[in-house]
């Protein structure tokens, strides 16, 4: 179908405009609706209301009152375990976000090498602690603090350590840990969508790139594969930044909560600590704004990085 | 630290090991004059059992061992019969027991007539004499009833006794004013005022003591079975009556159109009643474990001896005794059987086809065998797509030995016919399990002992066969019944040998760990060879055993499988351990996990679970009946069960069918339930039964997910009533007002009720005449159920928000056998617990204790501590009082007191009196005494190395760790967990602190525990109109009656691990305890503290445990860590004190401060003199 030529109607409002537009594109309409009502209803509704929650003082079984920008003067001046959370989630986010997306990168770009048949045996290798739930759980069997957790008992066999360990229990060793268990388990949907993104790339440019003086594997990964594959690698970063900052949940099953001395507590933990245990949902808004704010800011960071590809 | 081991460390390492070395060669010989010695000092207090008692009760001696030992014994042909009147020996009887001679009038008989609980209103089951009277005797759940018989002739005897199967109250014995026992005609009188025991509905339980002393391991769990039967209301009659029997008969084809089972308001059938079938019956004694099937045989010399009978749990009557031969009629084998019924001639050539539903059971040994619902296919009778039918009995509830069910039958002519059952084995792959048939009571010929019946995903229909041939059992014409009983079978010898091994290799193990410690050195030469001969040797004969098991089992099951494997493995382990003793060190952790394995595998193995679905008594021509549909006939059954699933309702719990409910709406009170669907259902049936007869107030019953509470209430659907909540949940959400008080004075109904005044519903319709009739008790009666602490979680500021559920606190557990075996008696001192850690620790075995914070708030309670800053009541009044008249106040409030009291600075408490709100204001974990408790628990993982983190039952089980401090409803685990050291162990009372009463100077030990509630809650859905409806339902769910009647109907449902925490005192009692397991649950109960809820309470674990964590893993100051954390603490408290209105710190410094700069005095509150 031939694309439309815009038609200025003077005759009509912008309100009466639309709205005869959309009575044209009504399938399309009809189409989009069911993703649309539901993306509304449980993403859209939500955020906005949460929004509006941080300006208040609410315990989720009272009305809530307005107290204007209490919460947020609270958690920036008042609050030493939200810096603390920061500092945390900033640091989680730079190991595990980058390093997931590299890692992802990596093992894609390997694993496409193979033959189609060790690929997809390889694939479901490396895809399979992502899928499986928790799976991660045998990271506390094996860092059990019990004196026959494996660590414990090899360590106290070869002498390494004295008494048992808490492995999960000492801030000295969880946030390397948790930071190996997220990396252990990134290897998910982005890993996917990467080799999936490899196998997009038409051939014919790799041999146009030939002809053209390409010189070396990592000159046509950079100009010719990357560039290629770009709305891969868009969802990637999306992914690895959701998963970056929302990384909360493992901690919470691997440590439990909160972690001792707050040390592996993220933005997530503290949103879940006043919203959960201490009934204060209007502050534990004002943490989810932030932490949305957050996400978007990097969001469009990444975005910059990502168009800079191959240029 | 984390380098290798310093020189300081491997002296200290060497020099322990030559003070062990010569601990060992001493061994056997200090051993038993160390017992001597600790004996002298025993307290032999009423809880805890003695070292002396250990000692004759617990024996290595296996029944195997002991046959051995008399090689030569025949069995004797003697029968000693015994007279109670004559023969009891008043010496060694310990026992509370009654004699009702064999004249008994009427009036006698019925003092000993016991109605089931509960049960008033349905069919009488009186207490009835033997058809030849004799002398009866009743015997309570304490001590030793000892007998003197004079033996005769020598040899093996067995121990017949008759008993009845009922629930027999036990009375007191009369005693004079000295406190001695009053005699009459020889024996002790009863004082048929007191009680002193009733039958709590459990297995009765006792131990054989020949002489004083527990001859081999097996005499200790003997078993007397009841009996029992289920009762069908709607019909009102017993399984076992003729009327149920008849209908079971005719209508045992047709299973479509009339059940017996009462259904619920959507179709579905209801399981019936399980009801104690009282009746005389007798047994031998045999071994409950099911390890030998003939019973058990007690070796006697000629001459005097002593026979007693130990209690373990239950009273029981007893109408004879006698010691006799039990098989003086031999069993013959199937071809003599065979024959002797007319062989070939008489077999049956009929067409009738005898049908008998399982499910349809007349009697079954245990209340958990009940009928279950089957929707594996749609040939099981009777079958639906959608609905609950109960149609088999069996599965898992039928499967630990000794377990029958029986059924009655009735046959149209006399010869043989084959039994085909429909039955399905899926559990255990790769085995079989066993059953025994009796026919009228009598096993009719030796292989009906060991029935077959091999692993299967589909139902079957086969003849009855031990393997290796179908047989035909030979009938009379008219009515017989059929007893089939869970035995070992076959597997009987396999089983015991494999138990024995493990007992012997778990002791080894524990010799080899009390030289090596639990961290062995692989590189170090122990010389075993020298120390322990008797382990390697012994190790390499189990590993020859288990081999030889193996290879038998492997014969057995005609294939080699993961069970052999497991023996197989151990078998490997254990001869390398016995060949190569330098590899002993490596293999250790090995062993342990192999033979927690082995463990695990012996309890699998023992289990033998069938389900039967019908059996079809047939002649042996006639082909079995069909045992599973075609193809197309599966597929529509699918197809039909698919389409249903869309209309059932599978969250609402339905009423009976007749139950009656008044109608009105608003009367309704919803309750919720965050438990699994069995015992929602209980709750269900229980509110039916006894609640809906006796209030007429309408409930319905929810079960919900946990955590919907909050999002429910938020959204206004929340229920009535919420049943199940967390200790801290009562408050937290009572403080938003989601929550109501039960006892508010306020008047005010948003913050509650007062159910101490039902003035207000006087004139309802509804409760009006329940009010009159007294038939609802108000808050205070209710309070009095429990203990005083069990309400102090739910209680704020004189408010009460919620009622105590279960109650659960810690006790001190530990392993009578080690403790007897090193001499130790149980401390109960916090000095005497010091003491046995060195023992302990000497011999490398390990202790356990509650970490951190929940350790020292028990050795804080211990010495009267609070948790939080409580008290101090007239300085915070005082100083409010002072503060609001030197500031002024709402001029509307009349008096400064009123004014208090409305921003919720003081409240009244019950008696009226005025006190403020400033308890919990601070914590109270920085007083001297609070950081000496914290401290010394902090050492006992940092000094003594007690291990942090452990499972309990493993350890416990191996014997690792022989004593520990842990809730008590471990219980529970251990009980199904490590069923070979039943018996080994017990709970008791922690150890105590000692202080001197100030006052008589009388030292005290206060062994005071720690423990946590579970509660059911008022929320703020009710109106005016439902919630004395709501409060009727909450105190008659926590009556003794209710809670007795859930506690056992759950065990009938899961078994004995399903013990309820009740936290009702007197529902405590009526749970299945054994006499002893309550004499020491009891003494514990009276001694329980609870932690109060404050606003911002859970910020004081995060931040002990912080605390705890820095000291364990950083070797930080128990003491300043602690004291850093406290103003975390305190500025969260003060912080949601704040946003409740309530007084905190804060305010108090800044009112003081005030005060001061107006120049008050704040010792007396009176302004100084020349101040502004």
């Amino acid at each position: 179908m031939a694309k439309e030529k815009a038609v200025i109607r003077s005759d009509l409002t912008k309100a009466q405009w639309t709205w005869l537009e959309m009575k044209k594109h009504k399938v399309a309409y009809l189409m989009i609706a069911p993703f649309f009502i539901l993306f509304t209803m449980f993403t859209v509704i939500p955020v906005v209301l949460s929004l509006i929650l941080s300006f208040t003082n609410f315990n989720l079984l009272e009305w809530p009152d307005f107290v204007f920008m209490d919460n947020y003067i609270r958690l920036f001046l008042d609050d030493d375990i939200f810096i603390t959370a920061i500092k945390n989630t900033l640091l989680f986010a730079v190991v595990t976000g980058p390093g997931s997306y590299l890692l992802s990168m990596m093992f894609a770009w390997f694993i496409n090498e193979l033959r189609p048949k060790i690929r997809s045996i390889v694939t479901l290798l490396f895809y399979a602690p992502s899928i499986s739930g928790n799976v991660y759980l045998i990271w506390t069997i094996f860092f059990s603090s019990d004196e026959y957790g494996f660590v414990n008992a090899w360590g106290m066999k070869l002498n390494l350590i004295s008494s048992p360990v808490l492995w999960f229990q000492d801030d000295k060793y969880i946030f390397g840990l948790c930071c190996a268990v997220a990396l252990w388990t990134s290897l998910g949907t982005s890993f996917l969508t990467f080799i999936a993104g490899f196998q997009c790339v038409d051939m014919s440019l790799y041999e146009a790139g030939a002809v053209d003086g390409v010189k070396n594997r990592w000159q046509e990964l950079y100009y010719i594969t990357l560039p290629t594959m770009r709305p891969q690698m868009m969802l990637g970063a999306i992914l690895a930044i959701t998963g970056a900052f929302g990384f909360g949940g493992i901690i919470n099953q691997l440590v439990g909560f909160p972690s001792p001395n707050y040390c592996a507590h993220t933005i997530m933990h503290h949103l879940e600590d006043y919203g959960g245990a201490r009934f204060e949902t209007g502050y534990a808004s004002a943490i989810a704004t932030l932490l949305f704010l957050m996400m978007i800011g990097s969001n469009t960071l990444v975005n910059r990085i990502l168009r800079k590809l191959g240029t | 630290m984390t380098g290798g081991k310093t020189i300081f460390q491997r002296g200290l390492a060497f020099s322990l090991f030559v003070v062990l070395c010569a601990a060992s060669i001493l061994g056997a010989a200090s051993m038993q004059s160390s017992a001597l010695v600790e004996s002298r000092y025993n307290s032999k207090s009423l809880v805890r059992t003695s070292l002396d008692e250990i000692e004759n009760v617990l024996t290595s001696t296996t029944y195997d061992e002991y046959r051995q030992i008399n090689a030569g014994a025949q069995k004797a042909n003697d029968v000693i019969e015994i007279d109670f009147l004559k023969d009891i020996d008043p010496e060694t009887t310990t026992a509370t027991f009654n004699i009702l001679t064999s004249g008994a009038s009427k009036e006698e008989l019925a003092r000993f007539d016991m109605p089931e609980k509960g049960s008033e209103n349905t069919k009488s089951r009186e207490f009835f004499m033997p058809e030849e009277p004799k002398d009866i005797v009743f015997v309570g759940v304490d001590g030793m009833l000892s007998f003197r018989v004079n033996v005769k002739e020598a040899g093996y005897y067995n121990i017949w006794v008759s008993y009845f199967t009922g629930n027999v109250p036990v009375y007191a014995v009369k005693r004079d004013a000295d406190g001695k026992i009053v005699l009459k005609n020889g024996i002790p009188e009863a004082d048929y005022g007191t009680v002193s025991g009733v039958g709590n509905f459990s297995a009765i339980e006792r131990y054989v003591l020949i002489d004083g002393k527990v001859p081999y391991r097996e005499a200790r769990s003997i078993e007397l079975n009841r009996i029992w039967c289920d009762y069908f209301e709607n019909k009102s009659y017993f399984s076992d009556s003729e009327d149920y029997m008849k209908f079971a008969i005719d209508h045992a084809k047709d299973t479509d159109t009339e059940r017996p089972f009462r259904r619920d308001g959507n179709g579905n059938e209801l399981k019936p009643e399980k009801r104690l079938f009282s009746t005389w019956t007798s047994e031998f004694l045999s071994d409950s474990t099911g390890y030998f099937t003939e019973p058990l045989e007690f070796y006697l010399s000629a001459g005097e001896h002593i026979v007693s009978l130990q209690a373990v749990r239950e009273t029981v009557a007893m109408d004879g005794m006698r010691l006799c031969n039990a098989s003086a009629v031999e069993t013959p084998d199937y071809d003599t059987y065979y024959a002797s019924h007319g062989g070939d001639a008489a077999v049956y050539h009929g067409d009738a086809e005898i049908y008998i539903q399982a499910e349809y059971a007349k009697t079954t040994s245990e209340r958990t065998i009940y009928q279950l619902n089957n929707r594996s296919s749609v040939y099981t009778q009777p079958s639906d797509p959608a609905l609950i039918r109960l149609n088999e009995i069996g599965g898992d509830k039928w499967e630990y030995v000794g377990q029958w069910i029986e059924w009655e039958c009735d046959i149209p002519e006399n010869g043989f016919y084959s039994i085909i059952p429909r039955w399905m084995q899926a559990y255990y792959s790769g085995m079989y399990v066993s059953r025994r048939i009796f026919i009228d009571g009598v096993l009719p010929f030796k292989e009906a002992g060991t029935l077959r019946f091999d692993y299967t995903t589909d139902w079957k229909t086969t003849p009855l066969t031990d393997g290796s041939r179908d047989f035909l059992f030979y009938f009379e014409k008219g009515r017989h019944t059929i007893r089939m009983e869970a035995v070992l079978g076959d597997m009987s010898t396999v089983l015991n040998r494999v138990n024995n091994s493990l007992s012997n290799i778990n002791a080894y193990y524990r010799k080899i760990l009390m030289i090596t410690g639990s961290d062995p050195d692989e590189y170090r030469d122990y010389n075993f060879v020298r120390l322990i001969p008797d382990v390697l040797s012994g190790l390499k004969t189990e590993a020859a055993n288990l081999y030889e098991v193996s290879d038998l089992l492997t014969k057995m099951t005609g294939r080699k499988g993961s069970h052999s494997a497991t023996l197989d493995r151990v078998a490997n382990v254990c001869e390398r351990m016995g060949k190569y003793p330098t590899t002993i060190a490596g293999y250790m952790a090995t062993l342990k996990s192999y033979s927690s394995s082995l463990g695990s595998w012996l309890a699998d193995t023992q289990n033998q679970p069938l389900e039967i679905d019908y059996f079809c008594i047939q002649s042996k021509d006639k082909a079995a009946p069909k045992a599973e549909p075609g193809f197309f006939a599966n597929l529509w059954g699918g197809i039909q069960k698919f389409w249903m699933s869309f209309f059932s309702d599978y969250d609402s719990l339905g009423s009976k069918e007749d139950g009656t409910q008044v109608s009105d709406p608003k009367y309704g009170v919803e309750v919720w339930t965050v438990t699994s669907r069995d015992q929602a259902q209980i709750v269900r049936n229980l509110v039916d039964d006894s609640f809906s007869p006796q209030y007429g107030i309408p409930i319905t019953v929810k079960l919900v997910a946990g955590g919907t509470l909050l999002p429910a209430t938020l959204a206004g659907t929340g229920p009535d009533v919420y049943m199940g909540a967390g200790a801290g949940d009562a408050v937290n959400y009572a403080l938003r007002s989601a929550v109501l008080s039960l006892n508010t004075t306020t008047g005010n109904t948003n913050v509650g009720y007062n159910f101490n005044d039902f003035s207000k519903w006087e004139n309802d319709p509804l409760y009006g005449p329940l009010i009159r009739e007294n038939k609802i008790p108000k808050f205070d009666d209710v309070k009095t159920r429990f203990a005083t602490t069990a309400m102090r979680p739910m209680t704020l500021y004189g408010e009460t928000y919620g009622l105590p559920e279960t109650m659960s606190f810690s006790m001190l557990f530990y392993r009578k056998d080690i403790f007897a075996e090193l001499g130790l008696s149980v401390p109960d001192t916090w000095e005497e617990f010091y003491n046995i850690i060195y023992t302990l620790q000497a011999e490398e075995l390990e202790l356990g204790y509650p970490t951190g914070i929940a350790g020292s708030t028990i050795l804080m309670y211990q010495q009267g501590e609070t948790y939080y800053d409580e008290g101090d009541y007239d300085y915070y009044l005082n100083l409010f009082r002072t503060y609001y008249n030197e500031k002024g106040y709402d001029k509307s409030f009349s008096n400064v007191d009123d004014y208090l009291k409305s921003i919720r600075y003081t409240y009244q408490d019950a008696d009226g009196n005025v006190i403020p709100t400033t308890d919990g204001i601070t914590i109270n974990l920085d007083s001297d005494v609070s950081l000496a408790a914290f401290k010394k628990v902090c050492e006992l993982f940092t000094m003594y190395s007690f291990p942090v983190t452990y499972n309990f039952a493993n350890r416990f089980r191996s014997g690792e760790m022989p004593i520990t401090v842990i809730d008590y409803t471990s219980y529970n685990t251990l009980i199904v967990f490590a069923p070979e050291i039943n018996g080994l162990w017990e709970f008791t009372p922690l150890p105590g602190t000692v202080s001197e009463d100030p006052q008589t100077g009388m030292t005290v030990i206060n062994n005071t525990t720690v423990g946590g509630v579970s509660c059911s809650l008022l929320m703020r859905s009710v109106t005016e109109d439902n919630a004395l409806g709501a409060w009727t339902y909450m105190q008659w769910w926590m009556s003794a009656d209710v809670q007795t009647a859930y506690g056992n109907e759950m065990i009938a449902l899961l078994g004995p691990s399903a013990k309820q925490a009740t936290a009702n005192t007197e529902a405590l009692s009526g749970m299945s305890w054994s006499k002893d397991e309550y004499d020491n649950l009891f003494a514990q109960f009276n001694a329980v503290e609870c932690t109060p809820q404050y606003p911002g309470s859970y910020i004081v674990d995060r931040y002990t445990n912080f605390a705890f964590l820095d000291v364990y893993n950083k070797d930080a100051n128990p003491v300043t860590k602690m004291q850093s954390y406290i103003d975390d603490i305190n500025n969260e408290l003060t912080r949601k004190r704040a946003e409740f209105n309530y007084p905190t710190s804060d305010t108090i410094r800044s009112m003081e401060r005030e005060l001061e700069s107006l120049g008050y005095d704040l010792n007396t509150f009176e302004k100084k003199e020349g101040g502004n």
